[in-house]
């Protein structure tokens, strides 16, 4: 639980990072600064964005607090499994106790279920609040999306009205943007072209609530919209996963069936040759979401205080790529993209349970607008292009 | 313990890297770190290996829950 004042053990504290690589140097036992110092808050440290992101924001001088959903020592476990993942994971793992304090919270309830004096104690020394915390399972039950996605952002925002310093960075999704085509600008929010599943539709409303809550209190917040987060490194077990890890896990099993089966099959997709996903490198993307946060936000953007950011790739990638790797880590089977398809038959249909909702993006030809990354990141050398190499590492992990 | 506790124990540990020290048998596969799709390729292992059915087995179920299952599933249905 949280205690304000605890007394800290030995620590490290970070001096700064480079090229993905983060330093540390010793400091005191029980450094006053480090006891009285304004805090960094981020939600979903323990997860796939975040466990990336964490060690760049330790690499500030600011203690970090992750709020978690598990018992402390639990989720210190699950937190360092996670970073233990990361490039720079491993400089951090030896000091984590110390170097970040996790307060068991629970996301839907009133002040975090934390008991008054203890939120309003950690309301008061933040600085910075990270939301990164979501349900990210696209076909996951609608209700239990938007009460993950909602109704976490909303207990979120509570943290952010009682801490009058902090600057909120909320993690969004591209996605947000549902069915559209066609070139999508940083700043748009519309829902006319609907969603292609409930895990959109609860971004959507939670980007809403904070764009709301930005206005009407006149606070800086900076929205990030991350498009689809991938790395091409092995997972380790018990460690977060992202989406390709999904999906190269859902046709495994549906090899095995295959296989057991002793046959070949066919599945046809409704979309066509020129369809496109946007996939981004989760390492690129932490990287850029840090750098963005340690520089001011923006005072004046055409959306009010709000600024919002596309972390995406600069090159999207042809879904036949996605499909060419996905057939080679499920053999036996064959992928079809077939313009205007609608009936789908038995297999169809246990693919796109095998693949957790991938199939809706084969029609998918969206582009995102990255003007304003660009902008902030000038320094950041942007990733390569996806490569059928990058995708089938992905899809083992 | 039952031999399909066991059975599930000795998986975690080689397939997952869990260790005996993290484990009760009040424990539950979401403390662990494992996810649904664990559980689904943990289903299909022991329906390969030994022709048993993991059936109604969540991420917030304990590893006792499982070897219920297990047994179950070994006895041919659920005990009255």
């Amino acid at each position: 639980m949280y205690r304000p004042g605890r007394p800290r053990s030995p620590f490290r504290i970070p001096v700064g990072s480079g090229s993905g690589q983060v330093r540390f140097r010793s400091a005191p036992v029980g450094s006053g600064r480090h006891e009285e110092a304004s805090l960094i808050v981020i939600t979903g440290a323990t997860g796939f964005l975040g466990s990336h992101l964490l060690p760049h924001l330790l690499a500030t001088d600011e203690p970090v607090t992750a709020l978690v959903r598990d018992d402390p020592r639990l989720a210190l476990r699950r937190l360092a499994r996670a970073l233990a993942a990361t490039p720079a994971g491993h400089e951090v793992l030896d000091a984590l106790p110390s170097l970040v304090r996790l307060v068991r919270v629970d996301l839907s309830a009133p002040r975090l279920g934390l008991p008054g004096p203890v939120h309003h104690e950690l309301a008061e020394r933040t600085r910075q609040i990270w939301h990164c915390a979501a349900l990210t399972a696209m076909t996951a039950e609608p209700s239990l999306l938007h009460h993950v996605n909602g109704e976490g952002t909303r207990r979120v925002l509570e943290l952010a009205d009682a801490a009058p310093r902090a600057r909120l960075l909320h993690v969004s999704t591209a996605y947000v943007c549902g069915a559209r085509q066609g070139l999508v600008h940083e700043d748009d929010l519309d829902d006319t072209a609907g969603f292609l599943n409930p895990y959109e539709a609860s971004k959507h409303r939670a980007e809403r609530l904070v764009r709301r809550w930005a206005r009407s209190r006149g606070r800086a917040v900076t929205v990030f919209r991350p498009s689809v987060l991938v790395t091409d490194r092995p997972r380790p077990p018990r460690t977060p996963r992202h989406p390709l890890s999904v999906l190269g896990r859902g046709l495994r099993l549906l090899a095995e069936e295959l296989e057991a089966a002793d046959r070949a099959a066919t599945v046809r997709l409704p979309g066509s040759p020129g369809s496109t996903a946007n996939l981004v490198p989760v390492e690129y993307a932490a990287r850029a979401m840090a750098t963005i946060g340690a520089a001011p936000a923006l005072a004046t953007v055409p959306d009010g205080p709000v600024s919002t950011y596309h972390v995406v790739h600069l090159h999207d990638t042809p879904v036949p790529r996605v499909l060419e790797a996905m057939s080679h880590a499920c053999p036996g089977l064959s992928i079809r993209l077939e313009p205007g398809r609608r009936n789908a038959g038995a297999l169809d249909r246990k693919f796109a349970e095998a693949t957790a909702g991938f199939h809706r993006y084969a029609a998918c030809a969206v582009r995102f607008d990255r003007g304003r990354l660009g902008a902030a990141t000038r320094g950041l050398s942007p990733p390569a292009p996806i490569t059928p190499a990058y995708l089938r590492d992905a899809l083992r992990a | 313990m039952t031999d399909a506790y066991q059975l599930i124990t000795d998986y975690l540990h080689d397939r997952f890297d869990v260790s005996p020290a993290e484990i009760t048998e009040h424990t539950t596969f979401d403390a662990l770190g494992l996810d649904s799709l664990d559980l689904a390729e943990i289903a299909v292992i022991l329906r390969k290996a030994h022709g048993l059915e993991l059936d109604g087995v969540r991420a917030a179920s304990t590893l006792r829950e499982a070897a219920c299952r297990l047994d179950e599933a070994r006895s041919g249905g659920t005990p009255a």
